[in-house]
């Protein structure tokens, strides 16, 4: 009983934890994914911010290539030199005319050109000669007349803006990718310096960021955090054209489990917590209850066995009393028949809770004894006889079992004594049939009266402890509601049952009330 | 070149007196320049007399000299943001150096300049924001925030201090990037030729870079293309404490800037052909040769000479071989300034002539420059791992510089040849003294170029 009760108890504890646990995990993990992708976004809007800035700056450039390249007089050599020669971004500068020939540097009009033109026409060849820049027709730059290209230069590949002019000539700016850089790194913020003045200029947060050049090699990085080294990225984002192969990347610091986990676990811990106080609170208070009743079953018990004895003393002296009392004197003998009456009701009640509280031990051990169940049924009812007496109840015994056999008599008289208990409490003023038959190794007692009856639904209910039917026939009738369930039990112990025939079926058949059949197993005595 | 030759007809008229002199100098600035002038040109010919009928191969010299007199007025200001490497290999020693080194300049700023800090290690800090001079207590607090990390993003300190010295940038005053280093450029752009391309830029805004390398593990090809690109200079401190020694040097330079965005033009007449230049980086297209300084310091001269073919002309005659221009900003004056020489030559049948007029001064000086070239070269052989053609080539330029000394009896080229002595007989052939002797012999023939004479 206890062991169950703990197990109910860690049931009811566990199931819900385990089950709260499970989604918990469920949903931490949940979260942590969703936490995780809105770092991961938060950091892609800052990648996407700073590439805002690149685009500036790029636009910034290709405004002021725009301005010089159509500033620039192209007819002349020298005068494209004066004009670049304070211009140090314009250093790289190729003119083409109509036809997609290299006008400037003027080496194929047989011009004089320097060494720096010399290697950069030679650089470029590739370019005007047959590559994108003899026809950006393709590119999508075409009809506004400018665009870039990407140019492979001895440090990196760098970038080529061309651009159509309106006299037909095509200009065309190298711009190295040390210059692309100078451009972006003097955009780009520093890092916010540990100590000292408080910068006026951009400066960083506290995370890492990075710009990688087409190869993939690190060119400038920003941010007071200090990622591990050869640490992947945790986002990357690639530039917009002209800057195709460039890449920002975000070095962290990478989302950490977040305090929701924490939140969850705690919250799980809580709960659990709760869970097992209250489960705990419960086991004691029925703990406590299932003692306090057992201590009131066990004074029951006490009070019964101290009955006992004294009551074993009335019922002897008054039966001794009997035959002492004149034979004429019928006021005292039918006084005292009350006395021993009651005292045997009493003797029985005392019995039952004895028997039952044997019973809820598993104590109850039966006697099997050579006898005869019909003496013992006649004995059983010549007890009752001043109760039916005075309630004006016939008796009819039909005696069908003269052998002797083994019999537990005071339990069969127990059984009997029950059954007929209550025929005396329901049926009053009726009548009683009592028959025994034998088929051994069984014998069968039925009783059956002239009672109300049971109704089939209550058929089974009856033999269960402390029940007790409702209705008008029982209403004010003292009972305990164990007499059936023992008068079962014993007849179970015995090899027999104890069974509610069906009205009008088996010996008695023609009395209308409540109609019991025990069976009981006796083996005959050779 | 279409203008030139009224140009030279108008000038030849001007100049026609002088010429009667076989002067190869034929006039002293015209035009806007005067006698105060910040820079005062000077050109000539080694040999202003040359051989009629024949091909000739001629030098001329050109000669920029900072006015010393004019340094003694109130110098412009200083506009100076100072890059320093917090790499790892900057622990201890060195970065304590560079500490004092930055507050030691910080001390001869005065409070009309403007000065700020940058820190680069694998990622730049401003550390001091471009603000004046006289903040002093809170520039000193962010120079002493600055300790070693590690990585190196040359590249992207100097774009940050450039940065920082825009801020504050104006024609009137030296803006300066003294960048100090103990290392290889490891992060971002780290080639000589990528390095060389950002000081070209950081040039044409009026912004120069002085290069410090700190020990001797630094990449001084970058330093000093760096240096040499920007206009700036370049030392090499091989020990912590000469580091202040060497800003304070740099902050006088600073001081004694007289003039900036100098632009020089050789224009040679028709009959010419410009070879090569010794001595600076310059442009050379068909006839013209350009060439551009950032600086001019009071007191120094910039010297390159112009090798040229002049094709043959009969004796006699006498006839222009270049013009020279000359535009820069006069930062005295704060204003900017013009000025033109004209160059001819005289040709005669005698041999005697053309040695009787050859100038012993310019012949000196292109020994000097040719013996750099050589010296140059010499270099080259010796990272290629060939010493023994190194040396040789050092002893041989030693021979020819002291040949020159005595022949012209000039003591610059005479320290010029015990110098290369020194150096043929000192080159090892241990790796690591190379590494030291490379960065002395380029910190000296960089000091040359950029500081002049």
């Amino acid at each position: 009983m206890r062991f169950r009760l703990r197990l109910l108890f860690v049931l009811l504890v566990a199931a819900p934890l385990a089950t709260l646990a499970a989604l918990g995990v469920w949903a931490a993990r949940n979260e942590r994914a969703r936490g995780d992708s809105d770092v991961r976004a938060a950091m892609t809007r800052q990648l996407e911010t700073v590439a805002a800035t690149v685009d500036g700056a790029m636009s910034e450039l290709e405004r002021a290539l725009l301005a010089d390249t159509e500033a620039i007089p192209t007819a002349d050599a020298d005068a494209v030199r004066a004009y670049r020669r304070a211009r140090p971004h314009l250093a790289r500068l190729l003119v083409l005319d109509a036809k997609g020939r290299l006008r400037f540097p003027p080496a194929a009009d047989g011009g004089p050109v320097s060494d720096d033109e010399r290697r950069l026409i030679d650089e470029t060849r590739d370019l005007w000669e047959h590559g994108a820049l003899a026809n950006p027709a393709s590119d999508e730059g075409r009809s506004a007349g400018h665009g870039w290209l990407p140019a492979a230069g001895s440090d990196g590949i760098g970038l080529m803006f061309w651009r159509n002019r309106p006299d037909g000539r095509r200009v065309a700016v190298l711009v190295p990718s040390a210059a692309v850089l100078e451009l972006l790194v003097a955009r780009l913020p520093a890092t916010r310096a540990a100590a000292g003045i408080a910068a006026g200029t951009t400066t960083a947060g506290d995370d890492r960021l990075a710009l990688h050049d087409p190869a993939g090699k690190l060119a400038y990085q920003w941010g007071a955090f200090q990622p591990a080294p050869r640490a992947r990225p945790v986002v990357t984002l690639a530039l917009a054209p002209p800057l195709a192969g460039w890449r920002l990347a975000h070095m962290g610091p990478a989302p950490v489990p977040g305090s929701a986990t924490f939140g969850i676990v705690a919250g799980l811990c809580a709960l659990g917590a709760a869970i097992a106080a209250t489960a705990l609170w419960l086991y004691r208070e029925n703990t406590r209850e299932l003692r306090l009743a057992s201590q009131r079953v066990s004074f029951v018990n006490q009070v019964s066995h101290e009955l006992k004895t004294p009551l074993t003393n009335i019922r002897m002296y008054a039966e001794l009393l009997e035959q002492h009392v004149a034979a004429d004197d019928a006021a005292g003998r039918k006084r005292l028949d009350i006395v021993v009456t009651e005292s045997q009701r009493l003797s029985r009640l005392i019995n039952n809770i004895l028997t039952f509280s044997r019973q809820d031990k598993g104590l109850v051990r039966l006697h099997a004894t050579p006898a005869v169940v019909d003496d013992i049924v006649a004995d059983v009812i010549a007890q009752f006889a001043p109760g039916f007496a005075a309630r004006g109840v016939t008796v009819n015994f039909a005696r069908g079992a003269p052998a002797r056999v083994r019999v537990d008599a005071d339990a069969l008289a127990q059984m009997l004594g029950n059954i007929l208990g209550n025929v005396e409490k329901y049926a009053p003023g009726g009548q009683v049939a009592i028959a025994t038959t034998a088929a051994p190794p069984l014998t069968t007692i039925t009783v059956a009266d002239s009672g109300p009856g049971i109704a089939a639904a209550d058929a089974e209910r009856i033999f269960q402890p402390f029940v007790r039917l409702g209705g008008a026939a029982h209403e004010g009738v003292p009972g305990t509601g164990i007499g059936l369930p023992i008068a079962r039990d014993l007849a179970r112990l015995h090899g027999g049952d104890l069974r509610l025939l069906a009205p009008g079926t088996g010996a008695g058949a023609g009395l209308p009330g409540a109609r019991f059949q025990l069976t009981l197993r006796t083996e005959p005595v050779t | 070149m279409r203008s030139l030759p009224t140009t030279t007809q108008r000038l030849l008229r001007f100049v026609t007196p002088f010429t009667l002199l076989g002067l190869a100098v034929a006039s002293r600035p015209a035009g806007a320049a005067s006698a105060s002038a910040a820079v005062r040109l000077e050109a000539g010919l080694a040999q202003p007399v040359m051989l009629a009928g024949q091909k000739n191969k001629a030098h001329l010299r050109v000669s920029l000299f900072g006015d010393k007199a004019q340094t003694t007025g109130p110098r412009p200001d200083a506009n100076v943001c100072i890059a320093i490497d917090r790499s790892g290999s900057m622990t201890g020693e060195k970065m304590a150096a560079a500490r004092d080194g930055a507050r030691s300049a910080l001390a001869k700023l005065r409070s009309t300049d403007y000065v700020s800090v940058v820190a680069y290690d694998s990622v730049v800090e401003v550390v001091v924001p471009a603000r004046n001079a006289s903040d002093r207590a809170a520039i000193e607090a962010g120079i002493a925030g600055v300790d070693a990390r590690a990585g190196t993003a040359l590249f992207a300190g100097v774009v940050k201090c450039a940065g920082e010295v825009r801020k504050f940038a104006s024609k009137n005053r030296v803006n300066r990037i003294i960048l100090l280093s103990d290392g290889q450029a490891n992060e971002g752009p780290s080639s000589p030729a990528q390095l060389g391309a950002l000081g070209a830029s950081l040039a044409a805004e009026g912004i120069s870079v002085a290069t410090v390398g700190l020990g001797v593990d630094y990449n001084e090809d970058l330093m000093v293309e760096l240096a040499l690109r920007s206009d700036g200079s370049h030392a090499f401190v091989q020990h912590a404490a000469d580091l202040a020694r060497f800003l304070d040097q740099e902050l006088g330079a600073v001081a004694a800037v007289v003039a900036r965005d100098v632009e020089v033009k050789v224009l040679g007449a028709a009959g010419t052909h410009p070879l090569r230049v010794l001595g600076r980086r310059a442009d050379v297209v068909g006839q013209t040769v350009t060439a551009t300084l950032g600086k001019i310091n009071g007191g120094r001269q910039h010297v390159f000479v112009v090798e040229m073919d002049v094709d043959a002309m009969q004796a006699g005659s006498k006839r222009v071989v270049a013009d020279i221009e000359i535009a820069f900003r006069d930062l005295l004056g704060n204003r900017d300034v013009t000025s033109r020489q004209r160059v001819e030559a005289q040709f005669t049948k005698v041999a005697r002539e053309v040695d009787a007029k050859t100038d012993p001064r310019i012949m000196s000086e292109l020994g000097m420059l040719t013996g750099d070239d050589m010296t140059q070269q010499a270099f080259k052989l010796r990272d290629q791992g060939d010493f023994s053609g190194a040396q040789r080539l050092l002893k041989q330029n030693a021979a020819q510089l002291e040949a020159t000394a005595k022949k012209w009896n000039d003591k610059r080229v005479s320290d010029r040849a015990s110098r290369a002595n020194k150096q043929a007989s000192e080159l090892s052939p241990a790796p690591g003294d190379w590494k030291v002797q490379r960065k002395e012999y380029k910190k000296s023939s960089i000091d040359d170029l950029l500081n002049g004479y």
